[in-house]
């Protein structure tokens, strides 16, 4: 996990200009550069700037922003207004750990007036990308799933502080389908698979209730990372 | 064997029909005679409809159509006097055709086909491949889809009819003149019946004879390199692979009659005429008199090298109104050196003599290495040679070197892409490959390369296709994928983004920034971006179900509290914050934009200002956890 840390610099980074998405009158700027682990810049990674509260009795209006790293990895946002900020990135496609979702201690800076602050590097970490298939041996999935509203297969990994990041579709083929999420190396996860409308199975064949789900707990260790976990469907529940 | 007599026909029958019912009459009785004769036999297997019914014309004349009626009534006869002996026939389908032999699909096929077999009652159906005849005949790329048409229908009728094939092994030559059908060459053979393959259950091979397509049969060498391939091919157990070992020199002992010389420039019994093509000239034979020969003609053939012998074969011929008759008897030995030989065989096995002209091979099979062959005939009056072949076994051919190419060999591609790449393997029978790709960027199946969601950079990658033959060959194609442009998922506002209250209903804008908005997570917190004791609602698109986050006392107990779908009547799901209300939510789904309303009541003991967050992904990206605004519980 990355620390909090708050700063207050100015400094003079070129950088792409930022897109806002709910706009504030405000003039502040934002510099600073992403890379990954081993200090190498990172080219086309997105970095949101998000506003938080900056104290109990703080209701800041809604402001975030995104902005793209330039070759070097450095990047700008401008007509920041004023207020308490995390900084975040993502390199999606990537196997680095989108800090947006996973940072639980995102970096923060305080922007006030126009000042132009300088943060220090946001590290993206290299995470594990961890695949789950569904076997669907006889194709129940993909012919349920177009005629019952509601029907299908929830997956997902919960974070140590209880956001949901489910797992993206890798790909789909008739007898099966596979789904990824990059999660972070030596980070408690609890990995959901909860099947709507199927019966689904875990690897050694033992039916998963519904009603629960599967919470399978994983912890990535380097060099021991899992196989390809699956579950198979075993056919269609009853109503 | 298997043998299926054929019906009486008649050209009266043919072209006007008005011999049907005689017909049917005669055939009945030579059916009868031929079962109290042979009936018991094992080789009589049944009958064969001689009539070459058009399915086209089935599908002009409709249902009925005379041939269908004379076929089913054929088909009865049969069945009444013998009920065990099968019925076949060799039906015509065209793909293109004319007047009232319209073309046929395949599925026009299959229908006309069904009701064709429920009618007649068919035991074999055998139709005709047309690959020989051509003309309006389906390509051999589109056989497999007629037969998979005619199997359908057999399926369909359930008359217990079964598909064989009458595989065409003639080819029409268009360079020939009158009757121009001889051999198709074998490749063209194993086409045809591996196209077909899945379909039926037999094969009938059908090749014209000498009556019908002089080409047929006035190829003697040609003929007999066929007749060695089809063997070696189809049954190599009992026919091993043999080729012709070149004859380099040969000598005559003595010298052919000055009426019919060699020639000093292409020796005749190696030049590989086999006579020449009819029978009006004898320009590529020797001949020898008797007279001159005192009945014994000694030819020693020079191989250039020790090979292994596996028979000699001379093409001689008999035509006895003109004084040429057939050997008496051929001998054959071998030497390595010239000096001495040694017996390789004999035989006076050769056919009869005819009137006319015919041609006819000696053969001697036997097992030697040698260099040198001798073959000594003894005859009458007029002797006539044209071919002398040696077979041997075949010299180990170079180990066939399999390649791999892939196609299309580069290709671009953006975000979510497909490009379906194939390989042509050659060198071996085995055409399977393996495919992969470096690096592991995308997905890859089968061939079907898919861009990721998100291209961060420009990058290439390369789908490899690697021969389950010969692992040591592979060929590559490369994925230029262009970098994503396409900016993140776009979350908020939230409607209202602040007040006060128990209830209320909320509405969550997103949009896409690529591909369509996947899912939605609105979070109510009075403590940050954690879920614990807060109100965490999910929201998927693709088939508009949401859950609320259940209580959770420790991240070990992190769950759903329900799933239901969004605006379903009734249904309301809860923890110790919040509760959703299904029946009163709504998605507005528009293009690229997913606003999500929420009809929310929270616990008045959860009173306090909340904050609001959002996190939403798209096809490509994830945005998380902005915040959007913030809640009051009085």
């Amino acid at each position: 996990m990355m620390r909090t840390a708050t700063f207050l610099l100015s400094a003079l980074l070129a950088a792409p200009a930022a897109r806002a998405q709910t706009t504030n009158p405000a003039s502040g700027t934002v510099r600073g550069i992403v890379q990954d682990e081993l200090r190498r810049p990172l080219s086309n990674a997105t970095v949101w700037l998000q506003i938080r509260r900056a104290n109990e009795k703080d209701r800041p209006r809604p402001f975030h922003q995104w902005t793209k790293t330039g070759s070097g990895g450095q990047f700008q946002f401008s007509g920041v207004p004023t207020g308490r900020f995390i900084l975040c990135a993502q390199l999606p496609a990537s196997d680095l750990v989108d800090s947006c979702q996973w940072d639980s201690q995102p970096p923060s800076v305080v922007v006030s007036g126009a000042a132009a602050v300088n943060v220090p590097a946001i590290n993206l970490q290299r995470g594990y990308p961890l695949r789950v298939r569904i076997d669907d041996p006889r194709g129940d999935l993909s012919v349920q799933e177009l005629r019952t509203q509601g029907a299908g297969v929830r997956l997902g990994v919960w974070t140590p502080t209880g956001l949901f990041v489910p797992l993206a579709l890798r790909y789909k083929e008739p007898r099966g389908e596979e789904h990824e999420a990059v999660v972070p190396y030596r980070t408690p996860l609890r990995l959901l698979a909860q099947g709507q409308r199927f019966v689904l199975a875990d690897e050694r064949g033992n039916a998963i209730d519904n009603r629960q789900g599967l919470r399978l707990p994983l912890v990535i260790q380097p060099g021991k990372e899992p196989k390809l976990i699956r579950f198979e469907v075993r056919g269609v529940e009853k109503p | 064997m298997k043998v299926y007599l054929g019906s009486l026909q008649t050209e009266a029958d043919w072209a006007t029909g008005l011999e049907f019912t005689a017909l049917r009459e005669y055939n009945k009785r030579v059916a009868t005679e031929i079962l109290q004769l042979y009936g018991n036999h094992p080789s009589l297997r049944g009958w064969y409809f001689t009539q070459e019914i058009w399915m086209n014309w089935v599908k002009y004349y409709g249902p009925t159509y005379y041939g269908t009626a004379l076929m089913r009534d054929f088909v009865d006869d049969m069945k009444v006097i013998n009920p065990t002996k099968r019925c076949t026939a060799a039906v015509v389908f065209k793909k293109t055709g004319y007047g009232a032999m319209p073309g046929l699909t395949p599925a026009e096929l299959q229908s006309v086909t069904t009701g064709f077999l429920q009618t007649t009652g068919i035991d074999i159906l055998m139709p005709q491949d047309g690959a020989g005849a051509e003309e309006g005949a389906a390509p051999l790329n589109e056989l497999a889809s007629y037969f998979a048409a005619m199997a359908a229908a057999r399926d369909a009728a359930a008359t217990g009819t079964v598909l064989w094939s009458t595989t065409e092994t003639f080819t029409a030559n268009p360079y020939l003149s009158n009757d121009r059908y001889p051999p198709a060459d074998v490749f063209r053979i194993d086409q045809q019946v591996n196209a077909i393959r899945p379909y039926v259950t037999g094969y009938v091979s059908w090749i014209f004879g000498n009556d019908m397509s002089p080409q047929a049969t006035y190829y003697p060498v040609e003929a007999s390199a066929l007749n060695r391939e089809y063997r070696s091919r189809f049954k190599p157990q009992y026919f091993p692979r043999s080729e012709v070992l070149p004859v380099q020199s040969y000598q005559a002992s003595p010298a052919p009659s000055p009426y019919y010389p060699d020639s000093p420039y292409t020796p005749k019994l190696s030049d590989r005429t086999g006579g020449g093509y009819n029978g009006y000239s004898l320009a590529h034979w020797i001949g020898f008199r008797i007279e001159e020969t005192g009945g014994v003609v000694r030819i020693t053939a020079d191989l250039g090298s020790v090979r292994d012998i596996r028979m000699v074969r001379a093409l001689s011929q008999s035509w006895v109104v003109s004084g040429i008759y057939r050997p008496r008897m051929m001998t054959v030995e071998v030497s390595s050196d010239g000096v001495n030989w040694t017996l390789f065989g004999s035989t006076n096995s050769f056919p009869n003599d005819t009137l006319d002209f015919a041609v006819m091979w000696g053969e001697v099979g036997g097992f030697a290495s040698a260099r040198y062959v001798r073959c000594t005939f003894t005859h009458i009056a007029w002797l006539f040679l044209s071919e002398l072949e040696v077979l041997g076994v075949p010299s180990a051919p170079p180990p066939p070197t399999v390649s791999v190419t892939v196609t299309p060999t580069s290709v671009a591609l953006t975000e979510n892409q497909s490009q379906q790449f194939s390989a042509t393997v050659t060198g071996t029978t085995n055409t399977a490959v393996t495919w992969s790709m470096s690096p592991i960027v995308g997905s890859l199946i089968n061939g079907l390369y898919t861009a990721p969601s998100y291209i961060p950079s420009p990058q290439t990658v390369t789908v490899r296709a690697t021969s389950q033959a010969d692992p040591t060959k592979s060929g590559a194609g490369t994925v230029n994928l262009v970098q994503s442009t396409a900016p993140p998922p776009r979350v908020g506002p939230m409607n209202p983004d602040q007040g006060t209250g128990l209830s209320h209903l909320f509405s969550f804008d997103t949009e896409a920034g690529s591909g369509s908005i996947q899912w939605i997570q609105v979070l109510f917190s009075a403590s940050g971006v954690t879920q614990t004791n807060g109100c965490l609602i999910f929201y998927r698109t693709s088939d508009d179900i949401a859950a609320v986050s259940a209580d959770a006392a420790t991240p070990d107990n992190y769950q759903w509290a329900g799933w239901a779908v969004i605006g379903t009547p009734g249904v309301t799901v809860s923890n110790s914050q919040c509760t959703l209300d299904y029946q009163n939510s709504w998605v507005v789904k528009n293009g690229s934009r997913v606003t999500l309303n929420l009809s929310l009541s929270f616990s008045p003991n959860w009173s306090g200002t909340k904050d609001v967050f959002m996190a939403a992904a798209d096809s490509a990206q994830t945005v998380a956890w902005p915040y959007v605004g913030y809640w009051t519980i009085p």
